[in-house]
């Protein structure tokens, strides 16, 4: 900080002085009166050699001086914020170890008296009762369906899984009109390669039940088979590439190459699966074909048979 | 630079913090589990009236939880309503939970139509970011019709691969052709008591068409309902008739020809008008 004009020294020093203050923040003083104190410092300041006041260079050792003098007050001041800041973690360690105590001996005390329960609480026999509605909702999940009611009809989620894990959920909405009981369809999460207009068109207004059951059947098997490629995908990525696949992966080719056990070059040949029925397991159709035609295709079906067992069954 | 002295009381508090958080979830999750209020318990707390100031202290008031509550116990029945499915009981015991795991264990049973059934299951859920994983694992069904055979066959496919949603809806298919044909077996009886009889009841699969005229007739109407692995159902209708010697050596080709008749009326006027039609024919039969 440059300053102009007539030089200000500020002291700040908690260090006793004598005829000083404790805290003085700011002070001018004339030339002499600084001299006058001068001989009073040497105490803290051990390496400032003492200088005769007519010197030449004596305001650049002034400056050095309060440069020091500042830069010891900085290094105090950290001191003491370092100190705080122990104190204060300290203490919190000390809290959260009581909190931590005080919840350990609740859970052991749960543990130990099973069932009993005091006076009930009504606040706490609302919310006991409002979890336990929300997981059986949730629970509706694992059959497949789960919704919740709107206010013209229901909203309903469909869920799809593949040996066991949940994969994607698609949406409908359906709204009731009138007092007819019957069912329209509004809005919809459901990917437009799969029938679902024509489906609702048949069966929405009369059965709503089997309406939901045969969409269910066409989305499980769509992500099955998607579930199906990814995993082949996963398990042999030099082995088997996709040629290609279409959105509703009822139409798929691949390219195998498999190291031939005698003579240590690969074998490659390309199946093309085709499931004709939407809402099938299996493939109907299955064609494969070897790179030199038709020699060896007897082995290589065998070869091929392998790895779908392996797929079907992993 | 300084920092760095303060890591150790840093981790130690993050920690503690973590086994806070641990301690509360498994307390909560205990409470929940262990604990059950009966139905009188429920019904005074919802009808509490007074309520001081000093409880809503940020907290729901009790009138919402209580609209909270009727809204969850709307969905219940409308949605098992739609689906088929009635659960009856349920119970749960987290066995681990952790910020992004948790690890359940469930016990549900309930009726799909006349259909009891009764599951165990363990259930993984893992956060993943923004995506939450759902694993079942460790299925164990329990049928009420178990001693059928590709029902117990399908059945232990199911629990093999651990598909809960495959049963389900196989399940919520196949009840609802035993409904039916409960219903429509059930039906007949009603209407002409006479000449139909159930030797098996309601839930067997076959129906006698017992002729009022000529003792010895009979016409046996048989109804499976197969459930192959893949859990679809298939319903199979034949007809076997039983005819006394002397009927047979009047009119060998007619009632040869029954049963191919009886198919072909399924195809083309479905199963209620077919048998409707046999009775009529029964009835009429000098």
């Amino acid at each position: 900080m440059k300053r102009k004009g007539k030089r200000i020294f500020h002291w700040v020093s908690s260090q006793k002085f004598p005829d000083f203050p404790k805290f003085l923040p700011s002070l001018t003083l004339s030339m002499q009166e600084f001299f006058k104190f001068l001989p009073e410092f040497p105490n803290f300041l051990p390496k400032i050699p003492r200088f005769p006041p007519k010197t030449l260079n004596v305001l650049a050792h002034l400056e050095l001086l309060e440069a020091q003098h500042r830069g010891w007050a900085e290094a105090q001041e950290r001191q003491e914020q370092l100190q705080e800041r122990e104190k204060f973690l300290k203490s919190r360690i000390q809290e959260l170890r009581q909190r931590r105590d005080a919840l350990r001996e609740k859970v052991r005390q749960e543990l130990g008296n099973l069932g009993i329960a005091s006076e009930p609480d009504p606040r706490e026999v609302l919310e006991w009762k409002i979890q336990k509605c929300r997981e059986l909702l949730r629970l509706f999940r694992l059959t497949g369906i789960s919704g919740k009611l709107s206010p013209h009809g229901i909203s309903l989620s469909l869920h799809t899984s593949f040996e066991g894990s949940l994969l994607d959920s698609f949406h409908l909405e359906l709204q009731e009109r009138g007092d007819s009981g019957r069912f329209w369809l509004c809005r919809h999460s459901v990917p437009p390669f799969i029938p679902l207009e024509r489906l609702a068109r048949e069966l929405l207004p009369r059965n709503p039940r089997q309406f939901l059951g045969i969409l269910c059947r066409h989305l499980n098997t769509f992500v099955g088979r998607r579930e199906q490629l990814r995993k082949l995908q996963e398990e042999f990525p030099d082995s088997v590439q996709v040629l290609s696949q279409n959105s509703l992966c009822n139409f798929l080719s691949f390219r195998y190459r498999i190291p031939a056990e005698s003579s240590g070059e690969f074998q490659e040949f390309r199946a093309q699966l085709r499931y004709r029925d939407p809402t099938g397991t299996r493939p109907d159709d299955v064609t494969a074909v070897t790179g030199d035609g038709e020699r060896g295709i007897v082995g290589i079906l065998g070869v091929f048979w392998e790895f779908w067992d392996f797929f079907e069954n992993s | 630079m300084d920092k760095s002295i303060f890591q150790p009381y840093e981790d130690e508090i993050r920690a503690l913090e973590e086994e806070i958080w641990l301690l509360t979830e498994k307390y909560k999750d205990i409470r929940q589990e262990s604990i059950s209020f009966s139905d009188e318990d429920i019904l005074q707390s919802t009808s509490f009236q007074r309520e001081t100031q000093e409880e809503t202290n940020g907290q729901e008031s009790l009138s919402e939880l209580k609209a909270q509550l009727e809204s969850l116990e709307a969905d219940l029945p409308s949605l098992m309503k739609f689906t088929g499915f009635h659960f009856t009981s349920h119970s749960k015991k987290t066995l681990e939970r952790t910020r992004n795991r948790t690890v359940e264990k469930h016990r549900l049973s309930g009726k799909c139509h006349s259909l009891s059934f009764q599951l165990e299951f363990q259930l993984l859920e893992v956060q993943d970011n923004e995506k939450v994983s759902t694993v079942v694992s460790d299925l164990s069904i329990i049928m009420e019709s178990g001693e059928d055979s590709n029902v117990s066959k399908f059945v232990s496919s199911t629990e093999e691969c651990g598909d809960v949603v495959t049963f389900f809806r196989s399940l919520s298919t196949y009840a609802e052709w035993f409904e039916h044909r409960r219903r429509t077996f059930l039906h007949f009886k009603a209407k002409y008591p006479d000449i139909v009889t159930l030797p098996e009841g309601l839930g067997g699969d076959f129906i006698i068409l017992r002729s009022p005229k000529v003792s010895g007739f009979e016409l046996v109407i048989v109804w499976k309902i197969h459930l192959n692995e893949e859990g679809t159902t298939i319903p199979v209708l034949d007809l076997l008739p039983k005819v006394p010697e002397q009927v047979l050596e009047n009119s060998m080709t007619s009632v040869e020809n029954i049963p191919g008749s009886f198919r072909s009326a399924l195809r083309l006027f479905g199963i209620e008008v077919s048998i409707e039609n046999l009775i009529k024919v029964l009835r009429s039969e000098k």
